[in-house]
């Protein structure tokens, strides 16, 4: 077989460019740490990537969800916790009030207390969170839930909404409790309903009336277990926070872990192969230059 | 002694004319297309004697090429298969770089949109999240806008490039031309005509052959014609044609290609220029490019479309109902200049949409569809009313008038991601919240409860701030709604279920009863103005990130947008394979031909020994009959 000259330079220098362009592909992806420097490298893995990114994108949106609720409960768990606490010393107060061995003075001390704590509740069940927004108004979130007409008339101005955000694919929690299901509804023991604001009111009433209120302390026990029952339902709500962002977290976890397979590189083979390589290379550079230097005319003197 | 002499100079001239050969064959060593060439000599004719014939020396019978035309054709159509994947590959490599970028690409921005959706759904009533999730929503319109103008400054080049393909493929077919009319004029001449030319005129069909298909034909007077493409005539004897690049009769940005042939005919041929480098382009822009900037398109319509749909069912922190929040084209309409009659194309259901282009023929009283990428007929739905538009494929067509003849292209989603834009400016206008609130009347005596109400179709305006009533018609098992009709609702059956009221003017209200209601008992739909904390319709925004809501309802934004850098990868891809399989039988094949027709130097140098020594022998000769002569002409001096 014939090989002419020039197709014999030819055919050297495009080996030569072949050997470097595999040595410059091995280095960007080391350069990288990426097996898959553009989606053609391998295009079925590079569509998964993408899903499994936007799985660890909605993944990191749940934990902040998840964050931004709790520290709403949170919140909502610690107003409610101080209405129990002021609820505790009215029932105290109460229980002195029907006392008959009690003094005038003495009862009209104790309304005058009693309608402080029922000024504070109100303040209480009107708290804001670090935006501004009322924790107890529903989606009213702007609107005070609470108002008093200084006569015993409380009305609940929110709505009965709940916001719920999502914590997980198929996992959402509500983020606040309306006052409407914590403050008002209360069954009253006298029959019918009342709220928790009208229950302080009458209270100081009768006292300052100079009679002791028996209804009272019923009523008392009874918004104690509405309240009770909301902070056990934000306290399993917390729980289920908690749970659900390690299970977010671990899931996170194998998704980065199958994401990694698809994309990261085996350095230990990516490197043996460098050398493989670059040993190609120096050897046709040289042979080349061998080769090349052979030549009749080299002989004809 | 005449004789040896004559024998001597024949083999001196013969043997120069060898070396002078070699000498041009060392020459030519490095240049492209030149064929080795070989003296052929032949002993003269013998001269009778007596004695029988007497050789008479050698002369030069002929210089010919080493030339092997099978071997020649074989390069010139990998040549032309090789172009044609090169230039794909390196084409579409462009777009496979950008579209998985993340400083470039849709995915990261998309992400980043649909992450500020849900914080605005965290914190509703936050104006910095609202604020972040326009800046972001105005982000990713940019995005799509960039690239979609990346893609058109890669048409617009190759636009480019394909005039000056064509350009250099005309002075190609002119400069054959005259060569072949050189050919046949030297044709019959005692020399015959020279291999060098021949090289030359073979070197240009092989230059040919890198911008397209090249078949030949040679001529009785050795001149050779030339036909590009699938067999359109280039080169006819001295006489060529000439390609011209024109715009698409409905589409001015689709270029095509033309054969202006010397009687004035014109004859269009790009579905007809395969291979090559013009090969390349076309297919690039046919498979590529078109579907890259129409998949775009589809991307920016399904979001715009279906996030306008659902942020118009909410209400924002104003009270009022949300307005479009993306802007995005409707179909392109690309009418033929010969039609008389007009259409209007808007969406029907954009999970129908597809990446292609279709035409649209009226003929015979009816309309037909034509699918352009696939060449398939589309059925189309309706009758071209505004009541009952055509509709196929995710597009609505209605049609104004129509006359005999007309014919349309239409780019569904063509302009989609050049026209994706934010048109909501104010924070309070996103429309986080319900539009609805739903209220049991306080003074109920029935277990009925009416459950959380969602607006399923809005005319844009919301309900009015008295609520609107439904009494209970104990006897009928129906409520009866205060703006008037009625709504069966059975306790016994229905609890649970959900129901939906047209009110007229405003919309479809949905909401799920439950328990049995007492005969004239009420409940309430509302305005839900003040439900600022309110995130159900900001959550419903937020979920369109991974509803399945596109290529009929299987895949989400960023399937649909992870199915194109899919496609493109995959076709780049595949023509990467193809291009180093068709570099690999390339070199072959010119391999095979330069085995014939290329120049070894040391095979010349070996050549150069021979010659020089049977010269040097040729001289002895002339040397021994000179010494005869001198030996003859002192015997006679004697």
């Amino acid at each position: 077989m014939r090989i002419s000259t020039s197709q014999f330079f030819q055919q050297s220098v495009d080996a030569m460019l072949a050997r470097q362009r595999e040595l410059s592909q091995t280095e960007l992806q080391v350069a990288s740490g990426k097996r898959m420097l553009h989606p053609s490298d391998d295009p079925s893995s590079a569509v998964r990537v993408l899903d499994l990114k936007e799985s660890q994108q909605r993944l990191g949106q749940y934990q902040r969800n998840a964050d931004a609720a709790y520290a709403k409960l949170d919140q909502e768990e610690t107003a409610l916790l101080s209405i129990e606490n002021l609820l505790q010393r009215v029932r105290e107060l109460a229980v002195r009030g029907v006392n008959d061995t009690l003094s005038d003075e003495d009862r009209s001390a104790v309304a005058a207390e009693v309608r402080e704590h029922m000024e504070n509740f109100v303040q209480l069940a009107n708290s804001v969170d670090s935006n501004g927004e009322y924790l107890f108004a529903g989606y009213q979130s702007l609107t005070k839930p609470l108002t008093h007409d200084g006569a015993g008339g409380f009305t609940y101005n929110g709505d009965t909404g709940q916001r719920m955000v999502k914590i997980g694919d198929s996992r959402e929690v509500a983020m606040n409790d309306p006052g409407s299901s914590v403050f008002m509804g209360i069954a009253a023991a006298a029959g019918g309903t009342t709220n928790i604001g009208e229950v302080l009111y009458n209270l100081a009433s009768n006292l300052e009336a100079g009679n002791g209120d028996s209804n009272a302390i019923a009523d008392i026990d009874t918004a104690f277990s509405s309240l009770f029952n909301t902070r056990a339902k934000i306290g399993a709500r917390m729980t289920a926070i908690d749970d659900q962002k390690n299970a977010n977290e671990s899931f996170d976890l194998a998704v980065a872990e199958v994401r990694s397979s698809l994309e990261d590189l085996d350095y230990a083979e990516a490197i043996s192969r460098f050398n493989q390589q670059l040993t190609a290379l120096q050897a046709s550079q040289q042979s080349f230059l061998k080769i090349q230097d052979m030549s009749l005319f080299n002989f004809l003197r | 002694m005449a004789g040896i002499i004559n024998i001597g100079v024949s083999a001196l001239n013969a043997f120069k004319r060898q070396m002078e050969t070699t000498g041009h064959n060392i020459a030519n060593v490095n240049t492209e297309g030149y064929s080795r060439q070989v003296v052929q000599l032949d002993a003269r004719s013998p001269q009778i004697s007596a004695q029988g014939y007497i050789g008479s020396g050698v002369e030069v019978a002929s210089i010919r090429r080493s030339y092997d035309s099978y071997l020649a054709t074989r390069v010139r159509d990998y040549t032309s298969s090789y172009e044609e994947f090169a230039v794909f590959e390196q084409r579409a490599r462009q777009i496979d770089n950008v579209l998985a970028d993340s400083a470039a690409g849709i995915d990261d921005t998309l992400q980043q949109f649909f992450a500020s959706v849900n914080d605005v759904a965290d914190d509703p009533t936050s104006i910095p999240a609202r604020s972040v999730m326009l800046n972001r929503a105005s982000q990713l319109g940019d995005r799509f806008n960039a690239l979609d103008g990346w893609l058109e400054d890669i048409r617009h080049q190759l636009n480019g490039d394909l005039e000056r393909e064509v350009g250099e493929i005309n002075a190609l077919a002119q400069s054959l031309a005259s060569v072949n009319t050189r050919i046949g004029a030297l044709n019959g001449t005692p020399g015959g005509i020279p291999g060098d030319i021949l090289d030359e005129r073979d070197k240009l069909i092989d230059d040919l052959s890198k911008f397209t298909n090249v078949s030949t034909l040679e001529q009785g007077d050795g001149s050779m014609n030339v036909f590009v493409g699938t067999g359109q005539a280039l080169v006819v004897g001295g006489n060529y044609n000439t390609l011209a690049v024109t715009n698409n009769t409905q589409a001015a940005d689709h270029k095509e290609l033309v054969i202006r042939q010397s009687g004035g005919l014109t004859v269009n041929v790009t579905q007809q220029m395969t291979g090559g480098s013009l090969g390349g382009l076309l297919r690039f822009r046919d498979e590529v490019l078109d579907e890259s900037q129409n998949a775009l398109g589809r991307v920016a319509i399904g979001i715009a479309s279906f996030f306008n749909a659902e942020h118009a069912t909410g209400m924002d922190l104003d009270g009022q109902i949300g307005g479009d929040f993306f802007s995005a084209a409707s179909p392109q309409i690309l009418a033929d200049p010969g039609n008389s009659g007009s259409i209007v194309v808007g969406f029907d259901d954009p999970a129908d949409l597809t990446t292609h282009e279709y035409e649209l023929v009226y003929t015979g009283g009816s309309w037909s569809m034509t699918d352009l990428d696939s060449g398939a007929s589309v059925a189309l739905s309706g009758t071209g009313t505004a009541l009952d538009p055509l509709v196929a494929d995710g597009m609505s067509i209605v049609v104004n008038a129509a006359s005999n003849g007309d014919t349309y292209r239409l780019r569904p989603t063509r302009a989609g991601a050049s026209s994706l834009g934010l048109l909501v400016t104010n924070e309070r206008d996103i429309a986080a919240a319900e539009a609805v609130r739903t209220q049991d009347h306080s003074g109920n005596a029935g277990t009925g409860h009416i459950g959380a109400g969602a607006q399923t179709s809005s005319s844009g305006t919301s309900l009015p701030a008295t609520p609107i009533t439904l009494t209970f018609d104990g006897s009928l098992n129906q409520f009866t709604v205060s703006t008037g009709g009625t709504l069966a609702y059975d306790p016994a059956s229905d609890t649970g279920s959900t129901l939906t009221v047209n009110i007229a003017g405003l919309g479809d209200f949905s909401f799920t009863m439950t328990g049995t209601p007492a005969d004239g008992d009420q409940f309430q739909l509302s305005s839900n103005a003040g439900g600022v904390g309110d995130n159900r319709n900001a959550r419903r925004l937020a979920d369109l990130q991974s509803a399945k809501m596109m290529i009929g309802g299987t895949a989400t934004f960023a399937n649909t947008y992870g199915a194109l850098i899919a496609d493109v990868g995959t076709k780049t891809n595949q023509a990467a394979g193809n291009v180093s399989v068709q570099s690999h039988l390339l070199s072959q094949a010119e391999a095979a031909k330069s085995e014939v027709s290329g120049v070894n130097l040391d095979e010349e140098a070996a050549d150069l020994v021979r010659f020089q020594q049977a010269y040097q022998a040729a001289a002895q000769v002339i040397s021994v009959a000179n010494t005869l002569f001198d030996s003859l002409l002192s015997a006679v001096r004697r």
